[in-house]
């Protein structure tokens, strides 16, 4: 039993899911949905496709290159069944795919160190473009105008707070 | 006032017989990644794609041929005029990107082992 990995989308295709499709040119296509399938005879690309694995990691959303992906590969070689093997196969196999959660938990905060600036960034670029719709009378009277009157409305308040005070008195 | 040319529903066409056809896998145009595999070959063994044998059967004998979308045209004018379209530049761009690589999407690597049948000195 072999679990295939789908040509399109690259999610493995448990044994009695998805389709394969031959080639006259015999070569063989996986795929684990007719969704999948659908898009393959639409002749997509992958990589241009936004849920496929192809296009996260040709644009760097996902961790790519790493020296935890070598452990799994295409092995057409049988080998001898052996219970010790198989035992230490198993166990290995949960760790690495411990170390590459690890990974890619790092590989998420890293890309997203920046987010946080970049998008404050945007955030005040989109107020200052809409500045008419956020105040209306500042954009209207400009800035520096804005400041003159509300300098102006505190002195005011200020003095109108003494004569209080003195009227106490 | 016209109200523009009529629309279709979507999907009213996969009934009519001629785009019924066309869908069958048996009709399959050839893929992106069988053409650039023929511009490779191509290129390494000094083929020309162009020059084709004559063939009674093919549109204009088969030698007014597109190899880029994998097409017969019946004279030297309608071959020129193909290589102005849209469809044909678009297809050129596509020819020239790199090949999808399916392994590299999924993860896998290839399986490095000695050889079975090591050739003896």
């Amino acid at each position: 039993m072999r679990i295939e990995k789908c040509y399109f989308c690259s999610s493995p295709c448990y044994p009695g899911h998805g389709m394969k499709f031959v080639r006259n040119d015999s070569k063989t296509f996986r795929f684990c949905r007719s969704k999948c399938h659908r898009n393959f005879n639409k002749k997509r690309n992958p990589r241009k496709v936004a849920w496929t694995k192809a296009y996260r990691k040709t644009r760097g959303k996902e961790m790519a290159v790493d020296t935890t992906f070598e452990f799994e590969a295409r092995r057409n070689r049988p080998v001898k069944y052996d219970r010790e093997l198989m035992g230490k196969t198993i166990t290995a196999m949960q760790r690495v795919s411990e170390i590459r959660g690890v990974r890619e938990v790092d590989f998420y905060s890293n890309r997203m160190k920046d987010a946080k600036a970049q998008k404050k960034g945007e955030a005040r670029v989109e107020i200052e473009k809409g500045m008419d719709l956020v105040a209306p009378a500042v954009a209207r009277i400009g800035e520096t105008e804005a400041k003159r009157v509300l300098e102006k409305s505190v002195e005011k308040n200020r003095q109108r707070k003494e004569r209080e005070a003195n009227k106490l008195e | 006032m016209g109200n523009g040319p009529k629309q279709k529903k979507p999907g009213s066409r996969s009934k009519i017989k001629k785009y019924k056809r066309a869908c069958l896998t048996k009709h399959r145009a050839k893929d992106l990644d069988q053409i650039q595999d023929d511009i490779a070959k191509a290129k390494e063994t000094g083929t020309n794609l162009n020059s084709i044998e004559f063939d009674d059967e093919l549109p204009g004998g088969g030698q007014f041929f597109c190899f880029e979308t994998n097409r017969h045209f019946t004279d030297e004018k309608a071959l020129r005029d193909h290589k102005k379209t849209r469809e044909y530049k678009r297809r050129v761009k596509q020819l020239k990107e790199e090949k999808y690589d399916p392994d590299f999407a999924a993860g896998i690597t290839k399986e490095k082992l000695p050889p079975a049948h090591p050739v003896k000195k």
